[in-house]
């Protein structure tokens, strides 16, 4: 007896359904978040419910978790930040000037660093907080 | 004379770099976006050398590393910070804040302090080191 072979259609895989689903992906990732301003350093701000929506100052002062003190790209250490400021707000003493620590950081080290910002003769200062914790894997 | 027509293949329009392109930039905003709401709090710089600033005006809220706090001479605890905080800045809204930090207090601390004090009405906070 013979069997009759069940010809065998070519299988051809719906593009159509994938598409549509990273499409979507897509434009959820674009609208829902905000691209991430790169940093030298992981800086995880404390949290505040009282912060406004303001845009970053033109001068970022970044405190990292080991004391660290960045200010715009350099790598400054606390005790020369005065010297290293004095020359930028002495052009544009009314620069706002945003000051982003870690929430781990100890409170004496950032008000440290608000001296010296003073000493240099800044007046307008700002803290980063955020609205809500993110959770980290390190933490 | 006739020509030839040259046949047309059946072919769809090829999706293959469609899904390549956007699978790069899936993974690039994937990678790239921070759910993360940034915002920032607000604080009074005095000028260095200006005149010094008068311990009548301002009312002093002292933080401890252990989290206790202290507003001028009386340490309070849990809601009745936020009620003597309420009370005071109902008198006088632009009562200023100087908030003294002890060795020890993180930057977590500081701020929520800080959150406080703005919720319960407060409009000018400064920050001073404390030795207790």
């Amino acid at each position: 007896m013979e069997f009759k072979r069940i010809q065998k259609k070519p299988i051809e895989i719906s593009l159509i359904p994938l598409i549509d689903i990273s499409m979507f992906l897509l434009i959820f990732f674009m609208v829902a978040g905000a691209v991430e301003k790169f940093e030298i350093i992981p800086i995880d701000p404390p949290v505040a419910q009282s912060g406004k929506l303001v845009d970053e100052g033109h001068l970022v002062i970044l405190l990292g978790r080991h004391n660290e003190v960045i200010i715009g790209e350099d790598i400054v250490p606390l005790s020369q930040a005065q010297t290293f400021l004095t020359p930028i707000l002495s052009n544009h003493p009314n620069k706002v000037i945003t000051v982003k620590a870690d929430a781990t950081v100890d409170a004496n080290s950032v008000i440290d660093v608000m001296d010296a910002i003073k000493a240099a003769g800044g007046k307008n200062l700002s803290v980063v907080t955020q609205s809500k914790a993110v959770v980290h894997a390190d933490n | 004379m006739e020509f030839e027509r040259s046949r047309k293949k059946m072919r769809g329009v090829p999706l293959t770099p469609l899904i390549d392109i956007t699978f790069i930039l899936i993974i690039f905003f994937m990678l790239t976006t921070s759910f993360m709401r940034v915002e920032s709090l607000e604080l009074i710089l005095p000028s260095a050398g200006g005149k010094k600033v008068d311990k009548q005006e301002v009312i002093r809220l002292f933080l401890y590393g252990n989290g206790d706090f202290q507003l001028g001479k009386r340490k309070l605890e849990g809601d009745a910070l936020d009620e003597s905080l309420k009370l005071m800045f109902s008198k006088d809204a632009a009562t200023k804040m100087m908030l003294l930090t002890e060795q020890g207090v993180t930057m977590q601390q500081m701020v929520n302090a800080m959150d406080r004090i703005y919720a319960a009405g407060g409009q000018s906070v400064f920050v001073r080191k404390w030795k207790p």
